[in-house]
């Protein structure tokens, strides 16, 4: 089986999410269900345009000229998507304690549902920013 | 996305159409915020041809029960597909929510 590989840079900006939204559906579609089951369209989505929301909103907060980096890797095993910024990353601390918000609460899911949906989380820092990396295994 | 409202009877039936997330949510508070102002505070919020929502949404939704739970009024949502229920499921928003399975019985609920 020859892996996948997809690297591309955006803007920090919302108006790429239509774009997002229907990537993994493509690449999908374009390497057929043993590289990439279908029923891992719908968590893979959800957890990429989660990420590229924290990306925009929390690590460059409405800068739209900061670049956010995607890749996506596809091989026999699992998917693997990483999102770098240029933020801070996300306190180990809220890593640790993750929990969901209270219902009436308005914002505060999103690292929650990412947690929810991919089967590996890893946060890494390093000098230029942050990266989100997410794992999302095919034998569970 | 795009929004449709009708009304059936008391009941502001606004049906979503393709996504509720960061990119299209400025256009639902935008389009909610005018029904409210203008006295509608029975919802119905038709998720059938919703094919994707995010936390930006899902608090969206959120903001705009309150709002009217604030005025005595409630918000309903109804016709979920399976992964957008899932959500729901997944932060426990079918708790705070009224779910229910289509519009007709979304207004019904009104009605009781």
């Amino acid at each position: 089986m020859i892996p996948f590989c997809l690297n591309f840079t955006m803007r920090s900006s919302v108006q790429y999410h239509r774009l997002l939204r229907s990537l993994l559906t493509c690449i999908q579609q374009a390497v057929g269900p043993r590289l990439f089951p279908r029923r891992a369209v719908w968590p893979t989505t959800l957890a990429l345009i989660e990420a590229v929301n924290n990306a925009i909103c929390h690590a460059h907060r409405g800068m739209t000229s900061l670049p956010i980096v995607l890749n996506i890797k596809l091989s026999a095993r699992k998917i693997v998507m990483e999102v770098k910024d240029q933020g801070r990353g996300i306190p180990k601390e809220k890593l640790k304690h993750l929990h969901l918000v209270k219902p009436e609460a308005m914002h505060g899911r999103g690292l929650w549902l990412i947690h929810h949906e991919m089967d590996r989380v890893i946060s890494k820092r390093n000098n230029n920013g942050h990266s989100l990396i997410m794992t999302w295994a095919k034998e569970k | 996305m795009n929004i449709k409202i009708d009304a059936v009877g008391n009941v502001a039936v606004v049906r979503c159409g393709g996504s509720l997330d960061a990119e299209s949510v400025g256009i639902f508070k935008k389009a909610m915020t005018e029904l409210v102002n203008g006295g509608s505070t029975q919802l119905v919020v038709d998720c059938e041809k919703l094919s994707f929502i995010d936390s930006m949404g899902l608090g969206a939704l959120i903001s705009l029960l309150r709002r009217v739970r604030n005025q005595n009024g409630d918000l309903k949502v109804a016709g979920l597909s399976d992964d957008v229920k899932t959500i729901f499921e997944i932060t426990r928003l079918h708790r705070l929510f009224d779910v229910c399975q289509d519009t007709n019985a979304a207004c019904r609920q009104f009605k009781k």
